[in-house]
């Protein structure tokens, strides 16, 4: 069974290579929009009113819903140039993941101007860290694109279970999968880990040079409450 | 797979040689004839212009439309659509269409007619010209274990069958026979839940059944029950072809296919069972009349005579439902279909799934926070306590890591497809369906509580070193309710996911209805609708709930 399982490790490789391609797309397009609506809202006025609406519009509409929601929309192909060409199934599933995304970074593009504002250190590695730890999240979500008929690792390793009857098989083959998002997930931890704890330090370091500055200046300053309790959590979100 | 596909491609070589020539009676002569000679109008004329004649095949149904070896197309209706090219004297594109596009691709002019399993019903009717004669007709059987002695439908009364989305006579069989429908979106997916026990069969087109049983694919399964809701099959070309020449070109043809019997070899080629539908067609269209003209031919209004037609036809979603021209105004101003609403059948399938959401929805919320304090609480009993402790804390830590860092999707399948097989191997018991998707998601979001409580805990216990864990648990847990509610938010959002397990939440049904010839616009933006209030409001409840427990804690503290 083993050796059958390593003689699929390739097929299962160039699926991982679709969910990484999916949560990349997702990842940058949604931190782009996401950037523009954050710092809209930071401006204020009426436009900061409405990109804080389409920011609650983006974080509370479900990705799976959606999903299946431009699966149905979007066109099946499109006209360019005179000629029909399909419209590449992963890059819907990479569309509807990117508009959680758009809410996330919205919220965090605000924290992050806000802190800036507030001569806050380190405000640039509190937000990679988070932002990482949201790349992982979208990416133990985006085996959801099997389901619209995404090729992607879980779309793979249910072709491959299908040959087999053996619930065993079965559950070793989705073990397998299993494992790659596992040794993917802890190394962005690992990694997010590491530069919350840097920012961390630098952050206590210059709020400890602020305090003494305020101190000489005898004014009463506030430290951001914000930026400490921050949660790094994958499925928390 | 493997096996199937290596099947296929020698049933295509043999099919090659004995059946394109057999087919083709008239194609010599056309051919022969460089093209064709008759009335040119309409798409017909498109076609001889540019000379290849674009079809819409199914790439997905095996003997009818697969891919062969090499990547070709192949089945018994790309050998029909090679056979009317050849009658054209044009040459033939194939086109992969699956059940959702082959009308729309159709309307759209992207093919220019589609052979694809497209039963004959009164919805399909309204998008496209369905001609007659039928080329095919299959019916419903079920798929069960050898040696099952079911001998009527009304057996299954109350018990639950295995379904595929997006076929005509699910809802025909739920209606009238009242069984509980278990739907999944793949066939893969179907054999699977009847592997395991989770329903005593599968009813599916009985041509595809018999397919799968030949080859090898349900070793211990056979067919069982003899066919019914039998629907005949159309070849579709665009609304307003059917009475022009290229309608009645290939409408001719299929009346060749009968009358020379080549529907019935290429059947038997392709190891499809004979089909009394077939036989019948034969006979019909080959009937002489005293003068020893064929009975069914063209009359002087270029019409076949009725008797050679049929006029019963299916029915697979909401027709003749009673819609208030209210309701078609405003349905026609958002450019939605309001019948879906009106439908008793569609509307209470609807509210079913809704309910299923909201409840799965609860039941693993109490579920996460329940597991996320029990397991938070003992994982900070457990810290730092030395050996035995580290042991015991080793497999709570590997559950936390693999809830919270594998896709909840594969946790699913993982826990459905092998735990439950294994289960019901080993036990005979499976755990079903909504069970396994509540489970699931109280582990999956209660460890990241259970890390959120942990993190809290250890907090607490190092600021009051002398009070004991459980004295500071409630304090622990009200310091990260903000991170418990955004997990219980996240369990609302996952809800759906249940419906890759044939949880029979609102996504399900959703896509049920849409197979079933719904329209998609008006459901999707329903379920769009119900969702982003349904996660509002979870909001808000959560909200409320956080700010009252504050309030009464603030309260009994002074």
């Amino acid at each position: 069974m083993i050796p059958e399982l390593l003689s699929q490790t390739g097929l299962l490789a160039g699926g991982f290579v679709i969910n990484v391609a999916i949560t990349v797309m997702a990842m940058v397009l949604g931190t782009a929009l996401g950037a523009v609506l954050g710092l809209v809202r930071y401006s204020g006025g009426v436009a900061a009113r409405i990109a804080g609406l389409l920011t609650g519009l983006c974080s509370n509409l479900p990705s799976f819903v959606l999903l299946f929601y431009l699966a149905f929309m979007l066109p099946v192909e499109f006209e360019w140039d005179g000629a029909f060409y399909l419209f590449p199934v992963w890059v819907k599933a990479a569309i509807a993941l990117t508009i959680p995304v758009i809410g996330f970074a919205s919220d965090r593009f605000l924290d992050f101007r806000r802190q800036l504002a507030d001569g806050e250190a380190g405000a640039d590695l509190v937000f990679l860290a988070a932002w990482m730890q949201y790349a992982l999240f979208i990416l133990m979500a985006s085996p959801t694109a099997s389901v619209i008929g995404t090729d992607e690792i879980l779309a793979r390793a249910n072709r491959i279970a299908a040959q087999s009857l053996d619930p065993g098989f079965l559950m070793l083959i989705y073990g397998y999968t299993s494992l790659w998002f596992l040794l993917a997930g802890l190394a962005v931890t690992a990694l997010a880990g590491w530069i919350e704890r840097r920012s961390g330090r630098s952050r206590d370091r210059v709020l400890r040079a602020n305090r003494r500055r305020r101190r000489r200046r005898q004014h009463p300053g506030h430290a951001s409450q914000k930026a400490g309790t921050m949660t790094l959590d994958p499925g928390g979100k | 797979m493997i096996a199937l596909s290596r099947f296929v491609w020698a049933v295509a070589l043999l099919t090659l040689g004995v059946l394109l020539p057999a087919l083709n009676p008239a194609a010599a002569q056309t051919a022969a004839a460089a093209g064709y000679e008759g009335e040119v109008s309409g798409r017909l004329e498109r076609i001889l212009q540019r000379e290849r004649l674009i079809i819409g095949v199914r790439t997905d149904y095996p003997p009818w439309g697969m891919i062969g070896e090499g990547g070709a197309i192949v089945g018994l209706e790309p050998d029909l659509a090679r056979d009317l090219a050849a009658r054209l004297g044009v040459g033939l594109e194939l086109v992969a269409v699956s059940a959702a596009n082959r009308l729309q691709w159709l309307e759209q002019g992207r093919v220019d007619l589609v052979i694809a399993t497209v039963g004959d019903t009164e919805e399909w009717r309204g998008i496209s010209d369905l001609l007659q004669p039928h080329y095919y007709a299959s019916g419903v059987r079920l798929l069960a274990r050898e040696g099952n002695l079911f001998s009527d439908w009304g057996q299954l009364r109350g018990r639950t069958v295995c379904f595929v989305d997006g076929t005509q006579f699910n809802r025909t069989l739920v209606e009238r026979f009242l069984v509980r429908p278990l739907v999944f979106t793949g066939n893969r997916e179907a054999i699977l839940a009847l592997q395991n026990g989770r329903c005593v069969g599968w009813a599916f087109d009985e041509s595809m059944l018999a397919q799968l049983v030949r080859a090898g694919e349900v070793p211990g399964y056979a067919p069982h029950l003899p066919a019914i809701l039998t629907t005949p099959w159309s070849i579709a070309v665009a609304k307003g072809e059917g009475t022009a020449p290229l309608g009645r070109i290939v409408s001719d043809s299929i009346a060749d296919w009968h009358r020379s019997g080549a529907i019935a070899r290429a059947e038997a080629a392709w190891g499809l069972p004979p089909t009394g539908f077939v036989a019948r067609q034969s006979a019909l269209w080959s009937a002489k009349d005293a003068d020893g003209a064929p009975v069914c031919r063209r009359g002087v209004d270029g019409r076949f005579p009725a008797e050679c037609l049929s006029d019963r036809i299916a029915r697979s979603a909401s027709s003749g439902v009673e819609v208030p021209p209210w309701a078609k105004h405003l349905g026609g101003w958002l450019g939605l279909s309001p019948d879906l609403l009106f439908d008793s059948y569609t509307r209470s399938r609807f509210a079913g799934g809704l309910g299923v959401t909201v409840l799965l929805s609860a039941v693993a919320i109490v579920g996460a926070l329940i597991f996320g304090v029990a397991a938070g609480w003992l994982d900070t009993a457990l810290w730092r306590r030395g050996g035995v402790a580290w042991l015991l804390r080793l497999p709570l830590q590997a559950v936390f890591a693999v809830a919270r860092m594998t896709p909840p999707i594969l946790q699913l399948y993982m826990v459905f497809f092998g735990l439950g097989a294994l289960m019901a191997s080993s036990y005979a018991v499976t755990p079903g369906a909504f069970l396994t998707a509540a489970v699931v998601f109280s582990v999956y979001v209660g460890s990241a509580n259970a890390v959120l409580v942990a993190a809290s805990l250890r907090h607490m216990q190092a600021r009051h070193p002398q009070r004991s864990l459980t004295a500071l648990l409630p304090g622990a847990t009200e310091r990260v309710s903000d991170g418990l509610m955004a997990s219980c938010v996240t369990i609302v959002k996952a809800a759906g996911l249940a419906s890759t397990i044939a949880v029979t939440e609102v996504i399900s049904v959703a896509n049920a209805l849409i197979a079933e010839g719904g329209d998609a616009r008006t459901v999707m933006n329903l379920l769009l609708v119900f969702y982003l209030l349904f996660v509002l409001g979870a909001v808000w409840l959560f909200g409320a709930i956080r700010r009252r427990l504050v309030a009464h804690r603030a309260r009994v503290g002074s």
